[in-house]
């Protein structure tokens, strides 16, 4: 994955929200994760229409971390999500 | 197995379940089974929803489960007709559970005194040994050891006991009892005793994750998610790790615990 990719919420994933945290179910693997509120966040942002890049702006302006490191965290967190199954890439 | 048998054999772990005449079941079961030589109780059969029915298909199954009409059929053919039963019991009961605003979870339910707690945990978890030691020590009622339903009521979340228990050395006097749940638990063996509390994110997934059958229907997840999640804003839950004795009472609360 590249930070100019756009990850989009895999379709028929069911994401809660729970105290800024996030429950996400793969029905169709019949998997449970579970994010922090930054991965909560991550995932509420992964909307199709914004490159990994801009998601991590995102993320380096609410939470106190540099925009270089959001954009190492967010790829590896997006890479991860998108290995299992939880994230698709917008072509 | 003989007709005969067999249904003496189900009358005797079931019987106890069976409701009164005068009150409308929430599912009425037609059965037809027919033995088969040999021996073997691994099953393969798929659940799937098709509109408002659940199918249960697999070589040695045929069922329906339909929670509106409150009705179930279920063809079988194996060498274990008892234990085919069983399991589609088990299947039925989740799917009317969760239709009725209830839960089974896979968990172990101890009733002392007016405290009732749900140890959650897959299997090897450690609910039957749980159970096992309180039992021996005197502790409490257990209700059930694997399977506990909950239903809702007003003032919480109340555990019912079931006929689906792995273990056969506790005789089940709790069975057809029940207990407002004053705390869920997951179980986590170790060699110190001590509870620690858990998210409410952990904690729905926790839930979701034990409630058996109905978790692996696709189209049930959403709403199955905020049904977990309400149970445990209710009643909460932690990770209770614990030993193989019965020590793990003193950290309960009311047991000499918080």
């Amino acid at each position: 994955m590249l930070l100019t990719d756009v990850p989009r919420r895999a379709s028929g994933v069911v994401g809660r929200t729970v105290d800024d945290e996030a429950v996400l179910i793969h029905p169709q693997q019949g998997k449970v994760r579970v994010l922090n509120s930054v991965g909560a966040r991550v995932w509420e942002l992964a909307d199709g229409r914004r490159t990994v890049a801009e998601l991590a702006a995102v993320i380096a302006g609410e939470y106190e971390v540099s925009l270089a490191q959001a954009e190492s965290d967010a790829l590896r967190f997006c890479t991860d999500l998108f290995g299992r199954g939880l994230l698709t890439l917008e072509l | 197995m003989d007709p005969p048998a067999l249904a003496e054999q189900l009358t005797g772990r079931y019987g106890a379940f069976l409701c009164a005449d005068e009150r409308e079941p929430d599912c009425s079961i037609d059965l037809a089974v027919e033995p088969e030589e040999g021996r073997g109780t691994a099953f393969d059969a798929k659940l799937i929803l098709s509109g408002d029915r659940y199918l249960l298909d697999g070589p040695r199954f045929h069922g329906m489960i339909d929670p509106c009409q409150k009705r179930a059929k279920l063809r079988f053919r194996g060498p274990d007709p008892a234990w085919g039963i069983e399991y589609f019991l088990r299947v039925v009961v989740a799917i009317i559970a969760y239709h009725n605003d209830g839960l089974l979870v896979h968990g172990a339910a101890l009733r002392a005194g007016a405290a009732t707690f749900l140890l959650v945990g897959q299997s090897g978890s450690g609910k039957s040994t749980a159970v096992a030691l309180s039992h021996a020590a005197g502790k409490a009622v257990a209700l059930g050891d694997d399977l506990v339903l909950l239903r809702p009521e007003r003032d919480g979340w109340r555990a019912y006991g079931t006929p689906f228990w792995n273990i056969q050395t506790v005789e089940r006097q709790g069975q057809t009892s029940d207990g407002l749940v004053t705390g869920i638990y997951k179980l986590i063996k170790d060699n110190q005793i001590y509870a620690e509390p858990m998210g409410m994110a952990a904690a729905t997934a926790e839930l979701f994750a034990n409630a058996p059958v109905v978790n692996d229907v696709p189209e049930l997840a959403p709403g199955l998610l905020g049904r977990c999640r309400t149970i445990v804003q209710h009643a909460g839950m932690q990770r209770l790790h614990f030993r193989k004795d019965a020590g793990f009472w003193s950290v309960l609360p009311g047991q000499g615990g918080a």
